[in-house]
């Protein structure tokens, strides 16, 4: 790399602490209000999608019983004709009011931003988590996308992994999850 | 082939975080791991069931195993106008989605009972958003292939250009270096290339992987998009060059402007940028056959250079806004100017 203004030092360190930071998969700053973490996904290959970008606020960290907000955000890249957001909380966590929250928009053009906040309430400690899908037509074409986002609660760990899966290390040294050997019987529409 | 891990499990479940414990965003191929991963959450989106979701990847990891790839990922969908590398690499995955797996219907599902439809594509439909077809569209450029790949001349043409003409191209891989290798090896069935570029309003006669005599007609709505490439002279004028934000970042058409020079003769050679647009942060890419020569980042406003010594070839590279690099997705600089030269 080659650093040809007049920077400082400072400067220099900042931006290779920020390459460090692009080679994680991941990328989480903490932006707004004290406490509220917005993260965000690095450069990988992922499949296609609607263009639709969401984010989200939630406090960093809450307690059982908690009322907690959670800011979502839908950044729209292209002219829609309708767009609906639906909301649902997964065990250990209850949307207020109860049930699935939605929320229907009209046509709008490119670049769209839509923010919607609800509240939450935890019942138990752990990374619990809101699923947010969004579905839309797109210059008519019906498309979609899926954000699950996760709370901290409580002070227990953050992982999320089963009881029963055991997390161990393969003979190549990758670690893998040993799932247990049952079968759901859950129907796949497809 | 090299070892591959696909790692899925029915924790996988698209939230940021940490991968480990089933955060992995989305279904993806991470290339610095060469591993792919799915998606397997049960009534949130699950994609062990969506056959062309998982081959889609593996594309990508034929690319990065087999061929090249230097598109810059991140987000991407159908009806997007996004720069050309991008393009062409999901294109690509999605064209060879249906390859594989003989059927062109690619579908995603998602939600309750997966339930819901989050994409399908016909990747045989011809017709598409007029106003989003082109070189800098996945749909475009996976019609084009799957079509070719449907034709008389089947999947070794499409092979070939992958693993060889593609994988060494002195440009950045994009439709054009493939159709340039393409047409090059393939006289016998350059009507039915043309007539496929023509159904999704790409020029027919550019001469090169640059499009260096500028034939390419199709601006996708944005004038700052045209040339493809702008050539460098050594010694010559500055000439003003654009970037913007219209159709979103980090990896949509135009964040990033491709520039190149042939050199004779072995010395230092300086590209350097001054800012024409107030506040503007220009951010310089050099490369050589995919690989990375060198980079001029900064993070403030302020002209940037970058001095390289170089041996006889050609160069490619881009000039961008460091701005743009931000996954926020919204546009926060409009258009962008820069002067740059080389000397």
């Amino acid at each position: 790399m080659k650093i040809t203004d007049k920077r400082s030092f400072k400067k220099h360190w900042l931006w290779l602490s920020m390459v460090c930071l692009l080679v994680l998969s991941w990328q989480c700053v903490f932006a707004g209000e004290p406490g509220f973490a917005i993260c965000k996904k690095m450069s990988y290959k992922g499949k296609p999608s609607a263009p639709i970008s969401i984010s989200y606020s939630v406090p960093a960290q809450n307690s059982v019983g908690d009322s907690i907000p959670v800011t979502i955000t839908i950044q729209v890249l292209s002219d829609f004709d309708s767009l609906k957001l639906e909301a649902i909380a997964e065990e250990g966590l209850r949307l207020l009011p109860s049930g699935p929250y939605e929320r229907s928009y009209g046509s709008r053009p490119r670049n769209a931003a839509l923010s919607e906040t609800v509240t939450v309430i935890p019942s138990q400690e752990g990374r619990l988590y809101l699923n947010v899908f969004v579905t839309g037509v797109f210059n008519g074409k019906k498309m979609g996308h899926t954000r699950s986002i996760p709370l901290n609660v409580g002070t227990t760990s953050a992982k999320t992994l089963k009881k029963s899966n055991q997390v161990t290390t393969d003979s190549k040294g990758q670690k893998i999850v040993i799932m247990p050997a049952e079968e759901k019987t859950t129907e796949k529409t497809k | 082939m090299p070892q591959l891990l696909i790692n899925w499990s029915i924790n996988n479940r698209p939230a940021i975080g940490d991968p480990s414990a089933g955060e992995i965003d989305t279904s993806h191929y991470n290339p610095p791991e060469n591993q792919i991963y799915i998606l397997g959450k049960e009534n949130v989106d699950t994609d062990e069931f969506d056959h062309h979701v998982v081959a889609h990847e593996w594309g990508h990891y034929f690319e990065a195993n087999f061929s090249r790839s230097d598109s810059l990922g991140n987000d991407h969908g159908p009806g997007e106008k996004l720069d050309p590398r991008v393009a062409f690499s999901e294109g690509f995955s999605n064209a060879f989605s249906g390859m594989a797996i003989e059927d062109p219907n690619y579908v995603d599902t998602m939600g309750a009972k997966q339930g819901t439809i989050r994409v399908y594509m016909n990747l045989s439909y011809i017709n598409g958003d007029p106003a989003s077809i082109g070189w800098f569209s996945e749909d475009s450029v996976q019609y084009i292939l799957y079509a070719l790949y449907r034709s008389n001349m089947g999947f070794n043409p499409i092979y070939d250009v992958l693993v060889n003409g593609q994988k060494t191209a002195r440009s950045f891989t994009t439709i054009y270096s493939f159709i340039s290798f393409l047409k090059a090896n393939n006289p016998a069935y350059l009507a039915t290339i043309d007539n496929l570029l023509t159904a999704k309003n790409i020029t027919t006669t550019a001469i090169d992987e640059w499009d260096s005599t500028a034939t390419e007609a199709n601006n996708g709505g944005n004038a700052n998009t045209l040339p493809v490439y702008n050539k460098l002279i050594a010694g010559a004028a500055p000439f003003q060059i654009c970037v913007d934000d219209k159709f979103g970042i980090p990896n949509k058409l135009k964040n990033r402007s491709f520039i190149y020079f042939e050199i004779a003769s072995n010395g230092n050679y300086t590209i350097h940028a001054d800012v024409v647009t107030v506040g503007g942060v220009p951010n310089i890419r050099l490369t050589s056959k995919g690989q990375d020569v060198d980079s001029a980042n900064n993070s403030t406003t302020g002209p940037a250079s970058l001095t390289e010594t170089l041996t006889p070839g050609i160069y490619v590279g881009e000039v961008y806004d460091y701005r743009h690099l931000s996954t926020n997705h919204t546009s926060i600089t409009g258009e962008v100017c820069f002067n740059v030269k080389l000397y």
